[in-house]
């Protein structure tokens, strides 16, 4: 048997949404898993890379520092960087920010709201939590992105087919239909 | 309470209720309050019998239309990269300081708005600004400052303007401190006058109007240079019982002012060659669209075109003068038209051009300022005296524009075929290295192609001449200008709307030195797109600045690509990304 192929995934800024699209595959996740190992995944929960991928999937665009390195630690680890749904693509919901200052999003967020604990004037940091970007930014302008699938969620036909078009080959052509932006 | 309702009502009825005079109509409303709210369009539509949503459309389309107050006196900052070289950027540090505003916003008093704008057509004048319509020369920090004093004062801006007049002698009569700066007078256009017959003998017929002019090998002086005889040939062959001369002074590509300074020195002119294409045509009604920038004018050409119908030297023939409101495409013929008949100033699908259907689906010429004044002195001189100058496929002479980094700013006039070397050396060109000719949309040249020859053939222009020497930075020139065509798209499709953008921003990651070897091809690439697939000429032209650039300094791009980066990592500064959240978790709030 030949050797399988391996595919790591992340979320960065996403809403794992893409990943549930992902496992919408159904039954053919039993095929996949036949042909196919998953290595550093919030699927199989290892945490660190144990060997090369032949592609990374990236969730959600890149908010804070912590997603600039994970997102530089795929391109180093993974031969093909698919950007996978809207966030990742163009930043999505969460770019929605980007229009607003930083600090008046950290002052809403954690200052203003009912829940900020008796009139508290700090707003969470600490040495081991990431630092949240000026702005929400794509995938592709961090490092080079090789396939995009938009869609919010892509669905899992089209994940299904992007995948293992790009891991065997020989697979139809994908129908327009399954290209969409919402 | 203030009647704004009845106030409206009656701006409309002005003018008759027609929707064509929309601009004419947003421009009153504007007088009044500075803006046009939401209630006022609405109370506008209402009046025209149109709907709301029109109104708001063409306010939200134009630079000088705006939605919400713009300040008591509002101050437009030319963004040209001329300007920018003369120090429009420690004006700008200046104004926001002493206003307390950043650009796009009101002071909290409520006096003065900070705005930006495309170039106003004082590249000679430069940096400068329009305050309250009226253009500021040269202006410094100390200057702007003590301006905003003045006006906070509540003294007349006009009153200080004449205090900034300058001693050498070219000074208009208009009462503001702007000059002509004309450099080189003459051969033709602003030749010696005194054998000129007064004007052209009214037994003139419109065959041999046409046959002078034709002759002449008069060309477009826009830029797309069209034999100016064929067009009005073509124009009064089309059936029709009515047929239009338009005038187009919106002169707005960036570097130009040469239709600044033939408005003001010769209106008269213009309208004997607007009255004289009328003649050609069969059409007794023109107008001249005039650019909201050089609205300063206004005044002065309604006086010379009252004097000019009173005498009517061609017989009777009316002309209309239309403002703009602040808007590049409007220079775009079929552009120009939308906007005549109160719309979006949004290209037409060309054809049918305007000599089929044009103003109103009637029959219309187009002519530039400077083509319609040489016709006008083509037909008194005859045709051999401009064929005397020029070249066999570009005869006569024309006007250019000249700015940046010479010793003497100003109009040109020159035969076609002369060199650009010569023009450089007789500008005063100071350690040329890139040379703009034509503006953003014409061609980016080596200073040192002195060989090269202004003509239809070679170094083809709409007059815009801008000089660059070798210590600026030539990246920050093409970003300046690629700004430029992304203000300025109309929006109408998406090739030029989203592509100079894009074409904008692998333009900076040139400029700022995050470019890889594969941004090459995809500059290429977008710029084969935009240029192809857009709908009008802004489009179709504007990646120039990428594909002429690149053709004449290749080694500015190879250069700015660092091999040694992967192509698989991009710059990102981590640091400077995070620097606001640092701050701002460290401050006690």
């Amino acid at each position: 048997m030949t050797q399988k192929k391996v595919i790591a995934t992340t979320s960065l800024a996403g809403c794992f949404g893409c990943h549930m699209s992902l496992l919408d595959i159904d039954l053919r996740l039993l095929d996949l898993v036949e042909v196919v190992a998953f290595d550093r995944s919030p699927l199989t929960d290892i945490k660190t890379f144990t060997r090369r991928a032949d592609i990374g999937l990236i969730e959600g665009g890149v908010c804070n520092d912590e997603n600039v390195h994970v997102l530089r630690l795929f391109r180093e680890h993974c031969d093909i960087l698919v950007s996978m749904g809207a966030c990742a693509i163009m930043g999505g919901l969460p770019a929605l920010r980007n229009e607003i200052p930083l600090s008046e999003c950290l002052e809403e967020a954690y200052l203003r709201v009912p829940t900020s604990a008796g009139g508290s004037r700090i707003i969470p940091h600490h040495p081991d939590l990431p630092k949240i970007l000026d702005r929400v930014y794509p995938c592709h302008e961090i490092v080079k992105i090789d396939y995009f699938l938009p869609g919010c969620p892509p669905s899992a036909e089209l994940i299904w087919r992007a995948v293992t078009g790009l891991l065997f080959g020989g697979a139809d052509p994908i129908p327009r239909e399954l290209i969409r932006y919402d | 309470m203030h009647d704004r309702r009845g106030e409206l009502k009656a701006i409309v009825q002005k003018f008759a209720a027609d929707r064509r005079r929309l601009i004419d109509i947003l421009w009153a409303a504007h007088e009044h309050r500075g803006f046009v709210s939401t209630d006022d369009a609405a109370a506008i539509a209402q009046e025209l019998g149109i709907s709301t949503g029109h109104v708001a459309e063409v306010v939200s389309f134009y630079h000088f239309f705006h939605d919400r107050p713009v300040g008591r006196h509002t101050i437009y900052l030319d963004t040209s990269i001329i300007a920018e070289h003369a120090g429009q950027g420690a004006v700008r540090e200046a104004l926001c300081r002493e206003l307390g505003v950043k650009v796009g916003e009101v002071s909290a008093d409520g006096l003065f708005g900070l705005l930006e704008t495309s170039c106003i057509g004082m590249s000679d004048h430069a940096p400068a600004a329009l305050v309250d319509g009226l253009p500021v020369p040269f202006l410094t920090p100390e200057r702007a400052v003590a301006m905003v004093a003045w006006l906070r004062a509540g003294r007349p801006l006009k009153d200080w303007l004449a205090g900034l007049a300058r001693g050498d002698g070219q000074n208009t009569a208009l009462g503001l401190p702007i000059s002509n700066h004309l450099r080189n007078v003459g051969p033709f256009l602003f030749g010696p006058e005194e054998n000129d017959p007064p004007v052209v003998a009214q037994t003139a017929t419109a065959d041999e109007i046409i046959d002078t002019v034709t002759r002449s090998g008069l060309r477009g002086r826009g830029g797309a240079g069209f034999s100016t005889g064929k067009k009005w040939d073509l124009c009064r062959k089309i059936p029709a019982a009515t047929r239009y001369v338009v005038c187009n002074a919106d002169e707005g590509e960036p570097g130009t002012f040469k239709d600044r300074v033939l408005l003001t020195e010769t209106a008269d002119l213009l309208f004997e060659g607007m009255a004289l294409a009328g003649k050609a045509i069969g059409a007794t009604e023109g107008f001249l669209y005039l650019r909201a920038e050089y609205r300063y004018l206004l005044e002065h050409l309604e006086t010379r075109r009252r004097e000019f119908e009173a005498r009517a030297p061609l017989g009777p023939f009316s002309i209309r003068i239309q403002l703009g409101a602040g808007a590049y495409i409007c220079g775009e013929e079929s552009a120009l038209l939308e906007s005549m008949e109160g719309k979006r100033g949004e290209p037409r699908i060309k054809p049918p051009f305007p000599v089929e259907s044009g103003y109103l689906g009637c029959p219309t010429v187009v002519n530039n300022v400077e083509t319609l004044i040489l016709a006008a002195l083509i037909v008194r001189r005859g045709s051999d005296a401009f064929r005397r100058w020029g070249t066999e496929r570009s005869p006569g002479v024309r006007l250019l524009s000249v700015s940046g980094d010479v010793e003497f700013p100003g109009i040109y006039e020159i035969p076609w075929g002369t060199s650009l070397g010569e023009v450089l050396d007789r500008c005063g060109a100071r350690e040329p290295h890139l040379v703009q000719v034509g503006g953003p949309s014409g061609e980016v040249v080596r200073a040192d192609a002195v060989e090269r020859v202004f003509s239809y053939e070679d170094l083809s222009t709409g007059g815009s001449l801008m000089v660059f020497s070798r210590d600026r930075d030539r990246f920050e020139i093409l970003e300046n200008f690629s700004t430029f065509f992304v203000n300025e798209s109309c929006g109408n499709c998406a090739p030029c709307r989203a592509g100079n953008v894009v074409l904008r921003d692998l333009l900076k990651r040139f400029k700022n030195g995050h470019a890889r070897a594969e941004d090459l091809p995809k500059l290429d690439q977008w710029a084969r797109i935009v240029s192809q697939t857009s709908r009008c000429g802004l489009g179709m032209t504007s990646p120039r600045v990428l594909t002429t650039s690149r053709k004449a300094f290749p080694e500015l791009y190879a250069d700015a690509i660092d091999q040694k980066k992967s192509p698989l990592f991009y710059d990102f500064d981590v640091a400077a990304a995070t620097a606001e959240y640092d701050r701002r978790v460290e401050e006690p709030s």
